[in-house]
């Protein structure tokens, strides 16, 4: 009877030890992106999981245009990813449902610096003043251009301080006609909001004030600085009308040297260095009233609240983020990363923007970095996705040049208010 | 005189149905046309239905960038198995709501009528959070299990039971045959050309599955092609011509179903059973 | 023999078995949810139904939502038109195939490509056919008000308004709101006819040929045949296969999603799409209201299908 225990004993030890020291915590992060990145997160975990033998990071991908179904999902099951991909634009509807863990009390514990990253960034990711995500990148608008055709049109380079004086009269030299019919047009033309903010923040406007009390798109600022874009499409004629394009997206026309210029984020790099038959390089966004405003937006991971291991989540996070993980997904060349420049860890951060100065096109690629000095992040909040479909909705007919943007804006304003008022009423709560 | 009108007649409608048919292939063929072009030039005017160069690299782009043999194997698994389970439990319910009489009929009839009517979408996430419950997610109990009960199947062989004639099953009654025994020796095997209809849409259906595939899988390799190529659909872009090579691939086993269940569906067809 | 009458146990088994394993749970928690604002982050259970537990709101909320009335009439103007439609052609193409000619089975075959090929692809080539500008059906519609412009020209005529912008312009098609819906009807008429026509094909086959001999015996002529045998023979299915795509009508959406995404300014958003839209579409998602909806749609599909169900009993031929 008494060796009966012993034995059991012993084996129940044995068992125990061999637990003990196979047991690893598994941390599961979600993210979409194609197959390229697919492959960046497994060979970043090989090292992770080489450095840390107590803790196995694991990449769950999911495709972009279903992300959120897949996500909801797992929140409702209560098996949420321990780390999820988001973007600033989702970031406060999330953060306010509070699956969002707040990282402040591991930032104190590792005496963290996140005075790395970009502060818009960085700002971005805030929700009721507290940080919830690390960011890996940003993305932010530049005007592309096709340096031949400036050529052809005997054009110099734009100066990187124009005007939108300058880029009109620009756009209208590039636009050809040829038996009344327009074969060549000065710039493509987007009717997705990131790329019309860019015209309504430059001119002074804002889509609501910064407390998101009111509606302001519709005011003088905002709509004036619109319509100057719209017009480039209906007035002036120095960029495509639907009719024209054909089905051709904005950015196939500038690629196959229809236009000359396209209003555009990084992400263009590869392809057009891949595929473009001309010379192209990159500049500003030019000035408006109030100088030359592009958005910082951004994505970057965020600890779910769900999660049962969150130190070493945390730990799997700061490497994601942090120089190595930054340096990987840079040298794909696909981000801009959200890491700046930081005296502190000089080595790192220059190793992160050596990887990013890829030789050129384009030659000024400096620019990707020195706009985010001015450039401000989406004006996101918590129920941003309802207010982007009125606002989508009550802007198509502006863009097929039936309506102005002052009275379609004005139409939708009430709607968008109310929002803004229910939103107002559940933060009081 | 009278053949002759009758035969310009079928030569009209011979006519009318072929060109019908050559549109439908159109779509097909633009799909294959896509899959040799260069990438990027989709949608470049003027719109080239055919390429001038085949270009290979974007079927040995889906073959060697990402795992497209095991989502292929995937996806027969998922959609032989959700045809096998459909056949066999839609046919013995269709076989009972047609030829047996019981209290309640109706009404469970129509229950079953009413999973039809309520969109799969809100289900979705009902029944992930419950197959979650019992570890199912990311298995192939989660991807064909659920498949087991379908109205369409039940009311597809309900109808076609009914519809057959009724004499055969009466002869083995007589000879003191089961219900069981008549249903598979006698009435299943009549029903073929049903069976093979079903068995098609169903092979389809699953085949082409997209949203509950996507929500129920974790891993890369768990995936069907359809969530798989998602992998060429990213935030910005989206890589036409990969996608769709990867596409005409996944067009091969239906067509092999299509061909191969026809012979059973046009079994017994005798010469224009509408001339008589 | 009429039938056995008892409880078919054995029969029924495996469907009772799924049905209340995967259908009867997500069925009812669905009901329970379009009583909700379910947040859909906190984890799904009893609990959390009753703290986001709003009574009919949802209901009322329909009741009150202009997008959703639209998409509402938008639905019906859909089934209404398409349903007939789709059930009309597929039964003549069913008619014309169900004989023997050389290469019928290749033609069957062809009417089934659009069913094997991704609803995307579909779905981009419509999107480019219907193009105002460059598409082929425009560019056809322009030739032929070109020509009949030219004819009223020849007389010194002035040709109607409708002629001329036929020759200039043509209908928008996807980006004009009246010509959305018959651009996406379009498209989906043509994609469906092979399913319904295999379902046709299917029914038509088994019909006994000796009916036919016997009507012909009589003296019938092919129309007698047709109105005498073929229809009230066929009745069973084509009940089944109009069922079928009203419930489909009702529930059309992949080509939706592709062609037009709802649009322009909604004039093509159908209940599902809008239902898609509320559970997945916006962030966060409102599944509460989506599953709202999904219940009206259920209430329509079933006062259709009893409507019908009692229809059946007058027109449907069944071997009693």
């Amino acid at each position: 009877m008494k060796r009966w225990t012993l034995a059991l004993g012993a084996l129940a030890l044995v068992l125990g030890m061999g637990l003990g020291m196979a047991r690893t915590t598994k941390v599961v992060v979600a993210g979409w992106g194609g197959e390229q990145e697919i492959a960046m997160y497994n060979e970043l975990f090989k090292k992770f999981n080489a450095t840390h033998p107590n803790i196995k990071a694991e990449f769950m991908h999911i495709p972009a245009k279903d992300y959120w179904t897949k996500i909801t999902a797992m929140f409702a099951a209560g098996k949420a990813p321990d780390l999820f991909f988001t973007n600033n634009i989702n970031f406060p509807a999330l953060a306010s449902k509070r699956v969002a863990q707040p990282l402040e009390p591991f930032i104190k514990k590792d005496n963290y610096d996140t005075g790395i990253f970009y502060k818009g960034i960085l700002d971005a990711f805030k929700y009721d003043g507290k940080l919830m995500a690390l960011p890996r990148d940003i993305s932010n608008l530049v005007v592309y251009y096709n340096r031949d055709m400036l050529k052809a049109a005997g054009l110099p380079d734009p100066d990187p301080n124009w005007t939108w004086d300058d880029f009109l009269r620009y756009a209208k030299a590039l636009t050809k006609e040829e038996n009344g019919k327009r074969t060549q047009w000065g710039v493509s033309f987007y009717t997705f909001f990131l790329f019309w903010e860019p015209w309504v923040w430059s001119n002074g406007g804002r889509w609501y004030t910064p407390d998101h009390t009111k509606f302001t798109l519709n005011q003088p600022a905002a709509t004036e600085g619109l319509q100057f874009y719209v017009d480039l499409r209906w007035k002036y004629h120095v960029a495509p009308t639907p009719e024209e394009s054909a089905d051709r997206s904005a950015y196939s026309m500038f690629l196959g040297g229809k236009t000359a210029f396209i209003v555009d984020g990084r992400w263009r790099v590869p392809s057009l260095k891949k595929k473009a038959k001309f010379d192209w390089d990159i500049i500003p966004f030019p000035k408006g009233k109030a100088g030359s405003i592009v958005d910082i937006d951004g994505s970057g991971w965020a600890m779910s609240s769900q999660s049962r291991h969150k130190d070493a989540a945390w730990e799997v996070l700061k490497f994601l983020a942090g120089p190595e993980g930054s340096l990987a997904f840079t040298k794909g060349g696909l981000i801009i990363p959200a890491i700046g420049f930081d005296p502190m860890h000089a080595d790192a951060t220059n190793a992160i923007l050596k990887a990013f100065f890829q030789p050129p096109p384009p030659r000024h690629q400096q620019y990707f970095l020195t706009v985010n000095k001015t450039a401000i992040p989406t004006e996101t909040f918590e129920r941003w996705s309802e207010v982007q479909n009125l606002i989508n909705k009550a802007l198509s007919p502006v863009w097929q040049g039936k309506e102005d943007v002052k009275s379609a804006l004005d139409k939708v304003a009430p709607q968008v208010q109310k929002i803004l008022d229910e939103v107002q009423a559940e933060r009081k709560k | 005189m009278h053949k002759r009108k009758q035969r310009i007649a079928d030569a009209v409608i011979f006519v009318v149905l072929l060109v019908g048919g050559l549109t439908m292939l159109v779509p097909f063929l633009w799909m294959i046309a896509t899959s040799f072009k260069e990438p990027g030039s989709l949608f470049d005017l003027p719109i080239q239905l055919w390429p001038h160069h085949l270009h290979w690299e974007n079927y040995k782009r889906v073959l060697t960038a990402v795992p497209f043999g095991r989502w292929y194997l995937n996806s027969l698994i998922i959609a032989l198995g959700l045809t096998f389970l459909n056949l066999t439990s839609g046919a013995m319910a269709g076989y009972a709501f047609a030829r047996f009489r019981w209290k309640g009929k109706d009404a469970m009839f129509l229950l079953s009528l009413i999973t039809l009517m309520i969109p799969a979408h809100v289900l979705i996430i009902p029944l992930f959070v419950i197959l979650s419950k019992i570890g199912w997610i990311d298995t192939y109990y989660a991807l064909i299990l659920p498949g087991l009960f379908d109205a369409f199947a039940i009311f597809l062989m309900r109808q076609n039971f009914i519809s057959l004639p009724r004499e055969l099953e009466e002869a083995a009654l007589i000879d003191g045959a089961t219900p069981w025994q008549i249903y598979w020796k006698v009435a299943l095997p009549l029903a073929a050309p049903a069976l093979a209809t079903l068995g098609t849409f169903t092979f389809l259906a699953g085949w082409n599955s997209f949203l509950w595939p996507l929500v129920a899988t974790n891993s890369i390799t768990m995936r069907p092609i359809t969530v798989g190529l998602a992998v060429f659909n990213t935030q910005f872009s989206t890589e036409w011509t990969v996608l769709m090579a990867g596409l005409s691939l996944a067009t091969i086993p239906p067509i092999i179903v299509f061909l191969a269940a026809q012979k059973y569906f046009i079994r017994g067809l005798t010469l224009g059973s509408l001339k008589g | 023999m009429s039938s056995y009458r008892r409880f078919p146990w054995l029969f029924i088994l495996p469907s009772l078995v799924g049905f209340l394993a995967f259908n009867a749970g997500p069925i009812i928690i669905s009901l329970l949810l379009s009583f909700t604002k379910w947040d859909v982050f906190s984890p799904l259970s009893l609990q959390s139904i009753r703290d986001s537990w709003i009574g009919f709101g949802n209901y009322v909320q329909m009741w009150q939502d202009p997008t959703l009335h639209k998409a509402f009439w938008n639905t019906l103007y859909y089934v209404l038109v398409a349903v007939p439609l789709e059930i009309l052609i597929s039964l003549l193409v069913a008619l014309g195939l169900n004989r023997d000619f050389p290469g019928v089975k290749l033609v069957r075959t062809l009417y089934l490509l659009p069913t094997v090929t991704s609803i995307v692809a579909v779905g981009l080539l419509w999107r480019w056919v219907l193009n105002p500008y460059v598409g082929p059906v425009n560019m056809f519609l322009r030739w032929i008000g070109g020509q009949l412009e030219a004819m009223f020209n020849l007389v010194h005529l002035h040709a109607p308004a409708t002629i001329h912008w036929l020759a200039t312009q043509g209908p928008g098609w996807l980006s004009d709101e009246h010509w959305a819906m018959p651009g996406v009807i379009l498209a989906a008429v043509w994609a469906g006819i092979g399913f319904r026509m295999l379902i046709f094909l299917a029914g038509l086959q088994n019909i006994d040929k000796t009916y036919y001999e016997v009507a012909s015996l009589d003296g019938a002529g092919p129309w007698h045949q047709f109105w005498y045998v073929t229809i009230p023979l066929l009745s069973p299915t084509v009940f089944l296969n109009t069922l079928l795509a009203l419930i489909g009508g009702f529930q059309v959406f992949g080509l939706i999603y592709v062609m037009t995404g709802g649009g322009p300014l909604d004039a093509t958003n159908v209940l599902l799409f809008y239902l898609y839209q509320k559970a997945f579409g916006i962030f966060p998602p409102d599944m509460g209201y989506a599953s709202a909806i999904a219940w009206l749609l259920f209430l329509l599909l079933f006062g259709l299908t009893v409507i019908q169900w009692q229809l059946r009993k007058r027109w449907v031929w069944e071997e009693a």
